[in-house]
């Protein structure tokens, strides 16, 4: 089986939502919902000295996540009814004839990637954009991206598979084996920090 | 509380099928105990209908819970892979030998023997049931709900829940006294003791441990202070539910008491769903 995968390069990201705002328009999906979703994580504070002197170190970071389509995922372990499963590519997606719209595998992920509507009555996640990638073409997420930050492909043609994504607020990798490749930029924090928080809750939400 | 409103089918399913199996539990202890004269155990078989139904519109609560439920039957595909099949397998046996049993107890076809052979394969499979219900959300990506205490808060719901509505059981059809005389109360008593301090144990020891987590998404703090309400009416509700059993077993009004037994359990069981679904808390990324 040849494994798809993503790279992110967090060195390039602008936190532009390109990406996320393309997904939502070529998969037609409503406002309130999106495949693909831009995390800003933010850290730091003022200090001020015995002096009485103010410093600064906030620091911002941009993670642009969808599904990771994982080695292990905790979707298709949870999924009853096997509605949710990989395909010869890899590929994690919704077999929207056997689901029966339970969210357990939106309880299990850890990447925020399936939700349930009740008007579809199945569950919902990215499924790499297989119709185009068979046409050979890149995902729309991809193709969109103005900073050339996201990479999509067999995991042996990314343009670099040392690190799996393992940043907060992302888990560590242990529990699905992401296929989310990632350059981090410096101020990233590792999975599991609480020096950072999420600071667009509303908009990701 | 937004999470726990959203599961309110699985929270109301939970909470009806716990408590109307438990009763099963109770209703075969009480007939293992207790040579019931022909007529009272044809009045109790005609009310065992309460839990039976109780059940069922508990698993009716779970279908609103589905965006498909045309569906359904695919769950059984997940059998040994997926806790909620396995939770799901185990509610259909058991659900397929309750409706069994109260179609021959309605029709009053069951002989003494056949009764008690059949109340207790249902009290085993009634226990299996409250495990498999605590054991359906055992995520290991979901550290509050990846333990024990679930199980155990499960197990306890249907022992004291069903010690209540099994004695409510008796006492509607006039068996209650009768099963008191030959020593049911100590039984059920003990039955219900248990299932209190397994219900209590587990809702403590999970806010003891959600109280410790924390990641860049979320505050098991901060949950655990959401869920403090519900935590707090959980246990009350189930205490005083236990005393008013007891007073019921020492010779207080007993149907009055039982009543409100049943319905404290009922509502301190439900919160005690509500207390698992606000505590929701992935290693990632949730809302």
């Amino acid at each position: 089986m040849t494994q798809y995968g993503f790279f992110y390069d967090a060195s390039r990201c602008t936190g532009c939502r390109t990406c996320e705002l393309a997904c939502k328009d070529y998969n037609n999906l409503p406002v309130e919902f999106s495949y693909r979703h831009v995390y800003e994580m933010e850290g730091g504070g003022w200090q001020q000295d015995e002096a009485g002197q103010w410093t600064c170190d906030t620091f911002t970071y941009y993670l642009s996540i969808s599904c990771q389509h994982c080695d292990n995922p905790a979707c298709t372990r949870a999924c009853p009814t096997g509605a949710m499963h990989k395909d010869e590519n890899g590929i994690v997606s919704v077999d929207v004839t056997k689901c029966i719209g339970c969210g357990y595998c939106a309880m299990a992920c850890p990447y925020n990637a399936p939700h349930v509507s009740r008007e579809a009555g199945h569950s919902m996640k990215c499924d790499g954009c297989k119709d185009r990638v068979a046409q050979g073409l890149q995902p729309i997420c991809v193709e969109s991206c103005s900073g050339r930050a996201l990479f999509f492909g067999p995991i042996d043609e990314l343009p670099n598979t040392e690190e799996r994504a393992e940043v907060a607020p992302l888990p560590t990798v242990d529990y699905t084996q992401p296929n989310l490749y990632i350059k981090q930029c410096p101020n990233m924090r590792p999975s599991g920090s609480t020096e950072v928080h999420l600071s667009n809750l509303v908009e990701v939400n | 509380m937004d999470a726990a409103l959203h599961e309110l089918p699985l929270a109301l399913f939970t909470t009806l099928a716990s408590i109307g199996a438990g009763a099963f539990i109770a209703l075969a202890i009480a007939f293992f105990k207790t040579s019931f004269t022909e007529e009272k155990a044809r009045a109790i078989d005609k009310a065992t209908l309460v839990p039976t139904v109780v059940v069922l519109v508990g698993f009716v609560a779970a279908f609103f819970h589905l965006a498909n439920p045309m569906n359904a039957m695919n769950v059984f595909a997940g059998i040994g892979r997926s806790p909620l099949s396995n939770e799901l397998c185990v509610a259909s046996l058991f659900a397929v030998a309750m409706i069994v049993y109260a179609i021959l107890a309605f029709t009053g076809k069951l002989s003494e023997g056949s009764r008690k052979g059949f109340l207790a394969v249902l009290a085993v499979l009634a226990a299996a049931f409250a495990a498999a219900m605590g054991m359906a959300y055992s995520l290991p990506t979901v550290p509050t709900w990846d333990s024990p205490w679930p199980v155990a808060q499960m197990l306890g719901y249907a022992l004291l829940g069903g010690a209540v509505m099994g004695a409510f059981v008796l006492s509607f059809a006039d068996g209650f006294d009768d099963a008191l005389a030959v020593g049911f109360k100590g039984t059920v008593l003990g039955l219900a003791g248990v299932g209190l301090v397994l219900a209590v144990l587990g809702l403590a020891m999970m806010v003891v441990g959600a109280n410790g987590l924390q990641t860049a998404i979320a505050s098991g703090a901060v949950l655990v202070g959401q869920a403090m309400g519900c935590v707090i009416v959980a246990i009350i509700a189930l205490v005083v539910a236990f005393g008013l059993l007891f007073k019921a077993c020492n010779g207080g009004e007993s149907r009055g008491s039982l009543i409100g037994a049943v319905a404290l359990a009922l509502v301190g069981v439900l919160a005690g769903r509500f207390v698992f679904y606000i505590l929701y808390l992935s290693v990632g990324i949730f809302f």
